[in-house]
């Protein structure tokens, strides 16, 4: 047996949750078990209590109204590609979770357990940073809804407290008409990203840009969106060059570090690249969908 | 010392009760006290899928669940394929192509390409290599695995 030894419980609503939770405090959250399962047989982490919230069915659910799509915390990678509402409303999630580790990894893992565990390189905090979406979290006492930027501080570093459990996110709708795209480059495929960009372009009339996001992530201590260029494309005709920067201001708005695979100057060289393809991607989408018409 | 638990599951159709501790991994569980061998451990942290089961239908790392998270749920492992005449087709195509040698990876790829047939499109080679990104095998180099999902695709299709 490779984990060191733990109690087990398996409440089936919120509160019992919470109350386990608050009860203790040497207790971890297991949700999917793909990170902190590996974790544990490694004993990198050693919880003497395991609250299992895998059965809590309240928090698989995706509900919408006018203004906001709301994600339970518990949603596995794989019904994430698979639904219609998020498709419907953002097709970009299904693209980018399809590159969320392997088949098998995508069953188990959730939105929740992404985010909570906010590793700087992977899709759901990335989608989340790109959608400007909220995390709501509730402890015994009270419920707290983060704003994404407020939520993620440093590499596996959020803003959750020991005694709280994320229940939902909630990603606000986008009225305009817009152009997306997600492009990541790993070592293999289902790998983490060396380096992982997605934008979205949001028009108005006569192909302005009236809004572009631009978030990256893997070279810097969490997730970024660079605000300077987003600000740079606003106003543009689409037909235009959208791509008037050099590598120079990409540089000083990152702050990769080098790993055994790739160096510094590397994950610079690369995100020039794929940001310059990621704003000429969601441009030739929008272009396209009008030819279409 | 920690309270061992009394579980109840089904593997592959038989209804086994146990008493076990949290601890124990599902992946150990399945070979040690059920003695179904032929769920094989290799890194024990997702990666090499060697450990892949279904669980209530769906694929799931036995190395990265508990025992006695399998408490109430219906498990199949590598086990149930030759009596079930849809993945013992998957069975017979791998021996047709030669697509293991030494075996160890090869349940772990089975039961993932059962799921995959069912669920994904699988268009091309390209696609399958995607698919099967979770499962290493350090023996066959990939190939005649490939080749045996293309057939069985295929095959699928043409029914
Ligand atoms: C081989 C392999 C490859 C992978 N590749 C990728 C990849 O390319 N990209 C990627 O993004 N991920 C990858 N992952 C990780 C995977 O996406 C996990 O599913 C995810 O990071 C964690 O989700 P989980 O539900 O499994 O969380 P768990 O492992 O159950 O939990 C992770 C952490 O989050 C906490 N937690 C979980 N749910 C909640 C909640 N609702 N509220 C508060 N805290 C909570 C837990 O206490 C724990 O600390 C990979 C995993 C493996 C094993
Ligand atoms: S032993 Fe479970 S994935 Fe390798
Ligand atoms: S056949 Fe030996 S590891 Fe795949």
């Amino acid at each position: 047996m490779k984990p060191s030894p733990f109690n087990y419980v398996n409440p089936d609503t919120i509160e019992k949750a919470l109350n386990a939770l608050s009860k203790h405090n040497n207790a971890k959250l297991i949700a999917g078990g793909q990170t902190l399962v590996p974790m544990m047989n490694f004993r990198l982490s050693q919880p003497e209590l395991l609250i299992d919230i895998s059965n809590i069915s309240k928090l698989k659910n995706i509900t919408e109204d006018n203004k906001y799509i709301e994600i339970g915390s518990l949603l596995t990678h794989s019904n994430a590609i698979k639904s219609n509402c998020l498709k419907k409303y953002f097709p970009i999630i299904s693209k980018a979770i399809s590159n969320v580790a392997h088949h098998t990894i995508r069953n188990e893992g959730t939105i929740g357990g992404s985010i909570a565990n906010a590793d700087p390189a992977s899709e759901w905090p990335l989608l989340v940073t790109l959608l400007e979406s909220f995390i709501k979290v509730q402890n015994k006492k009270k419920k707290r809804k983060i704003l994404y930027k407020d939520f993620f501080e440093s590499h596996f570093i959020t803003n959750l407290r020991d005694d709280e459990i994320i229940t939902s996110i909630i990603i606000p709708k986008i009225k305009n008409s817009y152009g997306w795209s997600f492009l990541e480059e790993a070592q293999r495929d289902g790998d983490f990203a060396v380096v992982e960009v997605a934008t979205i372009i949001e028009i108005g009339k006569n192909n302005l840009i009236k809004k572009a996001r631009i978030a990256i992530g893997g070279v810097d201590e969490k997730v970024i969106r660079l605000k300077k260029i987003e600000n740079l494309l606003v106003g543009f005709n689409l037909s235009e060059n959208l791509c008037n920067f050099t590598k120079k201001d990409i540089d000083d708005q990152i702050n990769p570090i080098s790993d055994n695979h790739s160096s510094i100057e590397y994950k610079k060289h690369l995100s020039f690249v794929l940001i310059k393809k990621a704003i000429n991607t969601a441009k030739e989408q929008i272009l396209n969908v009008e030819d279409d018409r | 010392m920690i309270d061992k638990i009394k579980i109840e599951t089904t593997v592959n159709n038989v209804k086994y009760s146990k008493r076990i501790e949290p601890r124990l991994l599902a992946s150990d569980f399945i070979r040690e006290n059920l003695h179904l061998t032929g769920t094989h451990v290799g890194c024990e942290h997702g990666v090499c899928g060697s450990c892949t089961i279904k669980i209530n239908g769906l694929t799931s790392r036995s190395c990265l669940k508990f025992a006695i998270q399998l408490h109430g749920k219906r498990v199949e492992t590598v086990e149930s394929f030759s009596s079930n005449p849809q993945k013992k087709i998957i069975l017979d195509t791998f021996k047709k192509f030669h697509a293991l040698q030494c075996g160890f990876c090869t349940p772990g790829f089975l039961i993932t390409v059962d799921e995959l047939l069912q669920t994904e499109n699988l268009e091309n080679e390209k696609e399958i290599r995607k698919a099967l990104s979770g499962n290493l095998c350090r023996c066959t180099g990939y190939e005649n695995i490939i080749k045996a999902v293309l057939e069985l695709k295929n095959n699928r299709k043409t029914k």
